[in-house]
């Protein structure tokens, strides 16, 4: 029985979150309830890896689990309520900065192991690679704008230090990008897990720049993949 | 100098002041650090969404049990030593009031209860050989046990359960 395997739905929070900051409220005075609000952030701190940093493994999920249960007091202590702020939001820059440690702590158990040979010459492989090689090389190719584009087209992509590269390439203060980033980042999981692409019309929205513009753009990098690789590529 | 989480969550939120929003949209500008931050931040709960359309493969608890199920073995199989579990931690997760724990050992599940820190039960799937040590070393139990049938012991710490060849060390921190 313990080992039966439910299909139940992933719920970030168990509760709302009025809720648990009344609990987190009533642990920090009277040291109670502490079983509750674990109870509660479970599933949240469980698929945490999963979520911030594409990590599916089950023994990762489960370890950091257990970190991060160890260390969850301490975490709750350290929370200061606000009304209109999510404790949500508070707790998921917490945990990354636990998953850093914790990689640090886990990462002399991992053993290097080198990569079988037959995977790698496989002949769809070797393609694989080949057509991996390629597109690098062109998107290397590119003027940094158009780096941009591409990587606003698939925010997956996208890194910090883009926003001082936005910054300077749309002559715009990087933090104006980083608070207007959700429309591009919510159209792209809107569309996942098909190919998770923002239109044009958003990208324009988020530069201020017409929507023609950006299309222009992209079509200008289509043609550069088509001459240098000779092959089409959906942008 | 950077702000703490609470803050950048504040802001991430729109609960802070206008005038702390203008600090920290002007520090942004200057920080790779709490722009990298703040973009992850925004990525993850963004992607947070994805996770909901999805089915976890397991309740918390038993995400645990089925955690410490797959490391006892592989331990026991790979290194052929006793696996030490803090018990604690795996007693502290369970959502029925009965705090249980259950592990697989000489490729049967053994369900350990505990009634208080020093009391516990164990139960066989199959019936085996059994011997049951406490942290000094002395035997609590050494005989044959039935199939679904609890042995009811105390000790106080670590416990050491022994099934043919395969050992597991439970701790209590």
């Amino acid at each position: 029985m313990l080992f039966e395997t439910l299909q139940v739905k992933f719920k970030p929070m168990q509760v709302e979150d009025k809720e648990i900051k009344q609990w987190i409220v009533t642990f920090q005075e009277t040291n109670q309830g502490f079983d509750k609000i674990l109870e509660a952030l479970a599933d949240l701190i469980y698929q945490f890896p999963a979520i911030a940093f594409e990590v599916y493994h089950h023994d990762i999920k489960g370890d950091f689990y257990l970190y991060v249960s160890e260390r969850l007091e301490k975490i709750l202590k350290s929370y200061q309520p606000l009304e209109k702020a999510k404790f949500k939001t508070f707790f998921y820059l917490t945990l990354r900065r636990h998953y850093f440690n914790f990689i640090k702590a886990r990462k002399p158990k991992i053993e290097e192991v080198p990569l079988e040979e037959e995977i790698l010459s496989a002949p769809e492989e070797k393609q694989r690679v080949k057509e991996l090689e390629k597109i690098s090389l062109l998107f290397a190719s590119l003027p940094p704008k158009y780096q941009l584009i591409l990587k606003l087209r698939c925010p997956d992509f996208l890194a910090p230090e883009d926003f001082l590269a936005l910054g300077k390439e749309f002559n715009q203060k990087p933090s104006t990008f980083i608070q207007n980033i959700d429309v591009i980042l919510e159209e792209a999981a809107k569309n996942h897990p098909q190919l998770a692409l923002v239109s044009p019309r958003t990208i324009a929205h988020f530069l201020g720049v017409k929507a023609s513009l950006v299309s222009k753009w992209l079509f200008n990098i289509k043609e550069m993949a088509q001459n240098q690789l000779g092959a089409s590529y959906v942008f | 100098m950077c702000f703490d989480e609470n803050l950048l969550a504040a802001f991430i939120d729109k609960a802070l002041n206008s005038q702390q929003e203008k600090e920290v949209l002007t520090h942004l500008d200057q920080c790779p650090l709490c722009l990298e931050k703040v973009f992850f931040l925004k990525k993850a709960l963004s992607r947070e969404s994805l996770f909901l359309k999805e089915p976890s493969k397991v309740e918390s608890f038993k995400k645990v049990m089925l955690k410490i199920q797959n490391q006892g073995v592989f331990l026991l199989e790979k290194i052929k030593k006793p696996f030490a579990l803090p018990l604690e931690i795996a007693f502290r997760n369970t959502h029925e009031k009965k705090k249980a724990v259950q592990i697989l050992l000489d490729k049967q599940k053994v369900l350990i209860e505990s009634f208080s820190p020093q009391e516990f039960s164990l139960t066989l799937e199959k019936g085996a050989e059994m011997v049951v040590k406490n942290k000094e070393n002395r035997i609590l139990f050494q005989g044959f046990l039935k199939e679904n049938s609890p042995l009811v012991f105390k000790a106080v710490g670590n416990f050491e359960v022994t099934l043919n060849q395969d050992s597991i060390i439970l701790e209590m921190e």
